[in-house]
């Protein structure tokens, strides 16, 4: 009876266990439950469509600078000439930016801001490394993917070379756990390096995008070709194509942030890359750069604001539409974006005579008339078609209601890129950054052309007068001194790229100590019934133009990633 | 785990065991009597033969019972789970006497050893000392009743003020959460009521710790519920029911309208900037005659009401016969938090009112003298109806708005605000809805003794399991508000008032029902387990062995917790002197991947008591025993999503003519590879010891290594990897100290006192946790304890331009005369992040915590008062409006009576205000990283038992009634506001309770 008892009681309790829940006994019970599915390795490079998408995400490491203020600096082109920032950037502007500073958190400094190139370098590695794997796909479209990846690593590189002079190479899929010895390329190997990953790249890619509707963005041959002309450039330009080094130091002495020695053939290596693209261009089309509407405003416009125009090479996105509320459309009106009067100063008069000479048409008390239409273009001015009405950019006026109104603070505002900064022009419009643009090669051609023969060609010539005709200027006048026509190309390359991150890594390459020595200045637009009067004022000092130290030309690394002791050396004059 | 490695497990355990023989002799019958610690007889103790299950007998109502058996032999008497005693047969006549030290503790898992054979570190506190406390939630009744086990307090919204509870000082930099079981099973504590707790237990050291695996590292709480003890056959009633009032206990002073506006005035000459406040807007403010437009309306009292209300009632049944002992509860709780205003809104109340129904029902049933069942079903039901802004929004409001900015309300009768301002604390409070949060659980465990003694003598299997299921839903009606503020308007040559002008704000909304699932619980385990005791000789060997899986599934994505466990736990007694524990345990979690997620922990320890040799002198010592344990626990608080290393929801990218992203996928963190659980290797001496027959003294001294804690690779790893780094086991973390508990009781006919001190010091060390290059070792995190403040060390505050001239830069912005002038550690003549030095100590644990406890009592009358404190403990003290006044439109307290002004450069203790944050005074600095530590008197209770030859002419059993106080005060460092409670929170509470038990 009694064990009648316990069977029956036994067996009660297996169906209680059994009903209340499955029950797993032993071995398989720590498996995972189902919302721990792992997609790996294996998983992305078995199907086609899933690596497409892992090489996507390195395109979404591809710099979108207008939309990515950094802490430090906000933009490039707020520490050059051409742009100051009303709210001030104390760390560079007081000159006490540090190693240090570059330390912490993403978007503290330029280290950081490409510690996305860094995790797109890690992308196109274990792409480059994994493609072959994928069973269901044309060995030709494989091969085409492989070449984006290098072209994307070969941009992402040519910035950090820009900014940093030798790089880690890294050319493998890294362990996250240990790191050994990851010493920098000398200058010269790390141009080198980025000039074989180009060349590499080059012959899989097309040379244009066939379906421009879908695919538009996607690296071309032409692409590529441009980033290969424009790393040449920067490294014939002084900075590291040198007998000396800018500046002494560890870093000098490993030929870390220069080439070691002058060497003419950089220059011509620089021309010919260029050259190679522009006659590619010129044979093959698919590229234009003057394209025109009969409005040179309007054409200037296109070429760097709508997708698929034909100008740019490289276009990078990280949105769709433009937003009058999105990131660069506040910042940019917090005071960031605030045009010099040295920067308006440099635009000629429409005829393209500068302001300075006395036929030019010139009129100091009607200044904003009669100018390079890429002025309008670029800074906001005075009396110019804004928002269906006149900009007002007098004290007091409705761009500028106070002094101080830090989106005007200089008296001018920015244009290019948010437009009328309205629904009307901007809301709505879709976006790209020009990352790279077909005028910068005409003009990279000039300029290693005037540098390789000594003065200017007619080939040079013709290369600047292309983009100037673009908007309707004259051609420049003939006859210049290789030195006259070098600053002629770089005020061009100025006038043409504002934002565009094109003019720091140009007073950088060509050491020009004087532009970093400027005194900027703003102006002063009163109102008196319906006279208005000019009034220059300086801006802030900044700090290097006082107490000058060649160590500007180049970038800090931050100084933890020199403490995790992989054989980094900081460049010349960031030591700590 | 494998379950042929299962099956091997179970082989060699019982071959320890197997070689193991006794023999038989003749049967006598033997005669004894069972008293317990008063000397009162004790009903319904079994006593048994060892070695002998066929002979069982029980004693009766007088103690009495009777047994056959020999001398030679051991009895075991055994009442209820709470006491057991082995004695042996020396005459065939005994008595037998149960003293604290045959009390049973609980390792958890139905283990059970007497305390006297007890070789490890333990703490523990019994229901009566539990009871007196008038906390809403139960592990607030805990401060200072176990010696090792921190309690701190959080907040005090009713309901929602769980403390967090450590086991010592923190061993880990990681998550140190104790493993809280209830009646064997995780469950949140926060779920039962007060009243149907019967025991808490903490294990602290190795050989109990060990059982728990990779989860035991932190130390285990065990809390056991009710049941009948079955010492009468007569059915027990308890009544309990309690009243209360409770009241914020400190609130900050904020500056009354008069006062804020000249100190925002202050603050803006300090700034450069002309005044705000006229010298009419003053004398406006200060006389109150325009209270529409010159308010000054004290918030805290316009919001909070004096007194909030708390009431309990409770009703248990229990009784027990041979066959079943049962106990079943009803406990009500009801706290009406202090919000006001009340009753503003028809059909619905906006105030906190949280409501709680607990039940439970717990049953034992002998279904056959081998077989017993025990079932414990509790169920909770908790209703919490709250302001739909949230009680931190709330006071928030209460501590930012001064008392000058705007009226409760308008002349007009709208709420007032101002376009800085539009959080009105009343409105919010009164005009935004409400919601209800509804808490259902059920938590059944069921669980069958098996005495399998035909096939192996002394073997039982024992099996259980447990199923919880909780949900927590809420339930909104939501609206906006709209205010007004009216200012006036003036002539603009004259200045005198001409009108008033009206700017609204907002909009009224309707209500607008929304709801959802808050939090869901679902938690089931399985344990099997065979026990084996065997006596021989002067040996007594009781083990158990066991397996358990659990399954815990909360709510949401990487919220699932599997556990699996294989472990035995074996016990060796010699002469009643010396003892051993060896404790065994292989376990695993589904957190960690497949190769590295079992682990193997062993562990052991040695009692000794001396006073049971013979040579021992027990005149002045009582009893003395010793002990020491080593072993290894582990813990397995890991993230869970720490495997992923693809990430298919990555940034993805624009081509083409189309707003929608083409995904990018991409990689995670990087799989964790070789990561594993923390090990915790863990040594442990102690000494117990009763003098003069009435002091108890326990003393634990220990030492643990943590080593394998989860750090980030930050610090050594490269960015130029291009992926965020992942974890590595890089963490060393020692931490050592002491537990001392000292108990002294006498009682003298009708006068009795006690006194009971616990207090517990411990320091951690940081060994290792793969810290980033610090230039300087005094900004080395490691060394430190863990959570060591670090910040700037003041001097003093500028005078002058000179002085700031003469200074080092200070690398935070401008500074002025008043500001924090700082030390240069490194004398580079630059201030910055580079100077700051650990300051304090730890701002997560303290290390001293200590309690003390005191009663008396005549003739029924008595007191008891608690009082618990910490030390070595830092806050840094970096509230807004508290601490940190005016700039940003803040508030300011009495707290900053004593800040620099030019009258009070010799004497001010706190830098000058602003209007601006002054990056360089608001930091972690010597100013703001304050002394935490604090001695609070937790309880006062005042109690009179009424005499039975009163009360047993009314059929009632005993009747108590009493008047209790609870954090009544407290001396510390901070004074402004609670030093356990600096943050913007729902204040901390004092309350007062009057109430009355009755056993029927």
């Amino acid at each position: 009876m009694k064990n009648i008892i316990i069977c029956f009681f036994f067996s009660g309790i297996v169906c209680f266990f059994s009903s209340c829940a499955k029950i797993e006994l032993g071995g398989d019970f720590l498996s995972n439950p189902p919302d721990m599915t792992t997609i790996n390795k294996d998983t992305v490079f078995n199907d086609i469509k899933y690596a497409e998408r892992f090489l996507f995400g390195a395109y979404g490491t591809l710099p979108w600078p207008i939309k990515y203020n950094v802490s430090q600096y906000y933009y490039l082109e707020n520490l050059t000439d051409i742009c100051s920032a009303a709210k001030g950037l104390p760390a560079y502007y007081n000159g006490t930016i540090t190693a240090v500073d570059e330390n912490t958190g993403v978007g503290a400094g330029k280290f950081n801001y490409y510690s996305g190139a860094w995790g797109g370098i890690r992308i196109c590695n274990i792409f480059i490394a994994n493609i072959d794997k994928v069973p269901s796909a044309s060995e030709t479209y494989k091969r085409q993917l492989k070449a984006e990846a290098r072209a994307i690593m070969a941009t992402l590189y040519c910035n950090l070379y820009r900014h940093y002079g030798g790089i880690m190479w890294i050319n493998k899929d890294l362990p996250v756990t240990t790191i050994g010895e990851f010493p920098r390329l000398t200058a010269r190997a790390t141009m080198d390096s980025i000039v074989a990953l180009c060349d590499k790249a080059i012959p899989d890619l097309p040379w244009v995008i066939d379906d421009i509707i879908n695919w538009e963005g996607r690296f071309t041959k032409a692409g590529a070709m441009g980033i290969k002309a424009r790393t040449l450039l920067f490294g014939a330009s002084p900075l590291f194509n040198s007998a000396t080094p800018y500046k002494e130091g560890e870093a000098a002495t490993r030929k870390l942030m220069w080439n070691g020695s002058y060497d003419a053939n950089l220059w011509i290596k620089a021309r010919d890359a260029a050259k190679e693209l522009i006659t590619r261009v010129e044979s093959e089309g698919g590229y234009v750069i003057n394209k025109s509407t009969g409005n040179y405003r309007k054409d200037f416009q296109n070429a760097y604001f709508t997708r698929g125009y034909g100008e740019t090479l490289i276009s990078t996105r990280r949105s769709y539409l433009a937003n009058t509320s999105d990131t660069y459309g506040i910042v940019w009106y917090n005071g960031v974006v605030n045009y010099t009067q040295e920067y308006v100063d440099m635009f000629p008069m429409a005829n393209g005579k500068p302001i300075t000479d006395p036929t030019s048409g010139y009129d100091p008390k009607n200044p904003y008339v009669n100018r390079d239409p890429r002025l309008y273009e670029s800074v906001l001015v005075n009396g110019d078609a804004y928002q269906g009405r006149k900009a007002e950019l007098w004290i007091g006026g409705k761009e500028r209601v106070t002094v101080d109104d830090s989106p005007t603070y200089t008296g001018y505002g920015p244009r290019k890129f948010i437009l009328d900064h309205d629904n009307v022009t901007l809301g709505g419009a879709i976006e790209q950054f020009p990352l790279l643009r077909l005028p910068e090669i005409y003009l990279s051609y000039a300029e290693a052309e005037n540098e390789v023969n000594n003065g200017p060609t007619a080939e040079a010539y013709r290369c600047v007068n292309i983009v100037r005709n673009r908007v309707g200027l004259g051609n420049l006048p003939s006859g210049l001194s290789k030195e006259n026509f070098r600053e002629a190309v770089l005020n061009e390359r100025a006038l043409e790229f504002a934002m565009e991150e094109v003019r720091w890594f140009d007073i950088v390459r060509w050491k020009r100590e004087d532009v970093f020595k400027k005194q900027l200045h703003g102006m002063r637009i009163y109102k008196a019934g319906n006279v208005l009067t000019y009034e220059l004022f300086p801006l802030d000092v900044r700090n290097w133009s006082i107490n000058w130290n060649p160590k500007w030309y180049l970038s800090a690394f931050p100084y933890l990633e020199i403490q995790k002791n992989y054989g980094l050396i900081q460049n010349p004059g960031w030591e700590i | 785990m494998n379950n042929k490695n299962i099956i091997r497990f179970i082989f060699l355990w019982l071959l320890v065991f197997l070689a193991i023989f006794d023999g038989l002799a003749q049967n006598k019958v033997l005669k004894g009597k069972i008293t317990d610690v008063n000397g009162n007889p004790v009903t319904n103790a079994i006593i048994s033969v060892v070695n002998n299950p066929d002979e069982v007998s029980s004693s009766d109502q007088d103690g009495n019972f009777m047994i056959n058996g020999q001398p030679g032999q051991y009895l075991k008497i055994t009442v209820a789970d709470l006491y057991q005693k082995t004695v042996k047969v020396e005459n065939e006549t005994m008595a037998i006497s149960l003293t604290a030290n045959d009390e049973l503790i609980s390792l958890g898992y139905g283990i059970l050893h007497p305390k006297e054979e007890m070789t490890m570190a333990f703490g523990t506190v019994k229901s009566n000392e539990l009871s007196r406390s008038s906390a809403v939630l139960s592990a607030n009744a805990l401060y200072g009743k176990i010696a090792g086990l921190s309690v701190l307090q959080n907040g005090g919204i009713p309901g929602s003020d769980d403390p967090t509870l450590l086991m010592r000082a923190s061993g880990t930099t990681r998550s140190n959460n104790l493993l809280i079981l209830v009646d064997g099973f995780e469950r949140p504590l926060s779920y039962f009521a007060l009243s149907e707790i019967e025991s808490v237990v903490l294990l602290k050291d190795a050989p109990s710790l060990a059982l728990y695996g990779l989860r035991g590292a932190n130390g285990v709480l065990l809390v056991t519920t009710k049941m009948n003890n079955g010492q009468t056959q007569k059915p027990q009633i308890k009544i309990g029911y309690e009243t209360g009032i409770t009241k914020p206990f400190r609130k900050p002073v904020f500056y009354d309208a008069f006062g804020y506006a000249k100190a925002y005035n202050e603050a803006l000459t300090n700034d450069g900037l002309p005044a705000q406040y006229s010298q009419s807007d003053l004398d406006n403010y200060k006389s109150g005659i325009s209270p529409y437009f010159y308010p000054n309306v004290n918030w805290s009292d316009e919001a909070f009401r004096n007194f909030g209300r708390r009431d309990n009632f409770n009703i248990s049944f229990s009784g027990s016969n041979k066959s079943l002992k049962y106990y079943t509860l009803l406990d009500y709780l009801n706290d009406d938090g202090l919000l006001k205003p009340v009753g503003l809104n028809d059909g619905y109340s906006t105030q906190i009112k949280y409501n709680r129904l607990n039940l439970r029902t717990n049953l034992e049933i002998n279904m056959t003298a081998t077989t017993k069942l025990k079932v414990r079903i509790g169920g909770t039901l908790i209703d919490n109806n709250q302001p739909t802004e949230s009680a931190s929004n709330i006071v928030n409001a209460i501590y930012a708005i001064p008392s000058s900015a705007f009226p409760v309300r308008t002349y007009n009768g709208a709420w007032g605000g101002t376009s800085t301002y539009g959080n009105n604390p009343v409105a919010l409070i009164a005009a935004k809805g409400y919601s209800v949060y509804r808490t259902r659980g059920v938590m059944a465990d069921i669980r069958v003794e098996q005495k399998l003694d035909f096939l192996l003598k002394g073997l039982t299997l024992e099996a259980a399991y447990s199923n919880d299921n909780f949900i927590n839903r809420r339930d909104s009606k939501t609206q906006n508000f709209a205010y007004s503020q009216i200012g006036l308007a003036r002539d603009p040559s004259t200045g005198t008032v001409i009108d008033t002008v009206e700017t609204k704000y907002g909009q009224k909304t309707n209500l607008a029902f929304s709801t959802g699932i808050n939090n869901l619980r679902k938690g089931s385990t399985i344990l099997g387990k065979l026990d084996y005791k065997k006596v021989w000789g002067n040996n007594t060997i009781s083990s158990a062995l066991f397996y358990q899986q659990e399954e815990l599934v909360l709510l949401g994505r990487y919220n699932t917790y599997l556990h699996q466990l294989m472990a035995t736990n074996i016990h060796y007694s010699n002469s009643g002197k010396y003892f051993a524990d060896l404790s065994v345990a292989y376990t695993g979690t589904n957190l960690l991947t497949k190769s590295y997620r079992f682990g193997f922990f062993p562990a052991a320890s040695l009692a000794w008591n001396l006073s049971k040799e013979d040579w021992f002198n027990d005149r002045v010592i009582n009893n003395l025993k010793i002990r020491a344990s080593y072993g290894i626990a582990g813990n397995d608080q890991v993230p869970q999503d720490m495997d992923i290393s693809l990430n298919p929801n990555a940034t993805g990218y624009y081509f083409g003519a189309n707003n929608t992203a083409l995904g990018g996928w991409s990689e995670g963190k990087l799989a964790p590879g070789n990561l594993s659980f923390e090990k915790s290797y863990k040594s442990s001496l102690g000494l117990d010891a009763k003098l003069f027959k009435k002091l108890d003294i326990s003393l634990d001294a220990y030492y643990d290594i943590r080593k394998d804690i989860l750090t980030t690779s930050i610090g050594t790893i490269s960015n130029i990897v291009g992926l965020a780094t992942a974890y590595k086991m890089g963490g060393i973390v020692t931490n050592k100290g002491i537990d001392a508990e000292l108990g002294f009781r006498d009682n003298n006919g009708d006068f009795g006192y006690y006194f009971t001190g616990r207090f517990s010091y411990g320091k951690s060390k940081i060994k290792e946790m793969s810290e980033e290059y610090k230039p300087y070792d005094y900004l080395k995190r490691t060394g430190e304890s863990v959570g060591q403040a670090f910040g700037l060390e003041a001097v003093g505050f500028f005078r002058d331009a000179s002085d700031i001239a003469a200074s080092p830069v200070q690398q935070f912005g401008e500074v002025g005369p008043g500001d924090v002038k700082y030390k240069d550690q490194n004398n580079d003549d630059i201030i910055d992040e580079f100077d700051e030095i650990p300051l304090g100590h730890s701002t997560l644990f303290p290390e001293i915590y200590y309690s003390g406890s005191v009663g008396i009592v005549y003739k029924g009358i008595g007191f008891d008062a608690v009082f618990q404190g910490i030390g070595n403990y830092s806050v840094y003290a970096n509230t807004r409006h508290v601490f940190w006044p005016t700039y940003g439109n803040a508030n300011i307290t009495t707290f900053s009576d004593n800040r620099w002004t030019p009258q009070t450069v010799a004497t001010a203790t706190l830098p000058r205000i602003s209007t601006n944050q002054s990056l360089n005074n608001y930091r972690p600095n010597s100013i703001w990283i304050m002394d935490g530590s604090y001695m609070k008197l937790r309880s006062l209770e005042l109690y009179y038992e009424l005499p039975k030859s009163l009360i047993s002419r009314f059929k009632v059993g005993n009747v108590r009634i009493y008047l209790r106080g609870m954090d009544l005060f407290s001396i510390d460092h901070i004074d402004v506001v609670d030093p356990e409670n600096i943050g913007i929170n729902y204040p901390t509470l004092a309350s007062y309770h009057l109430g009355i038990k009755l056993g029927l």
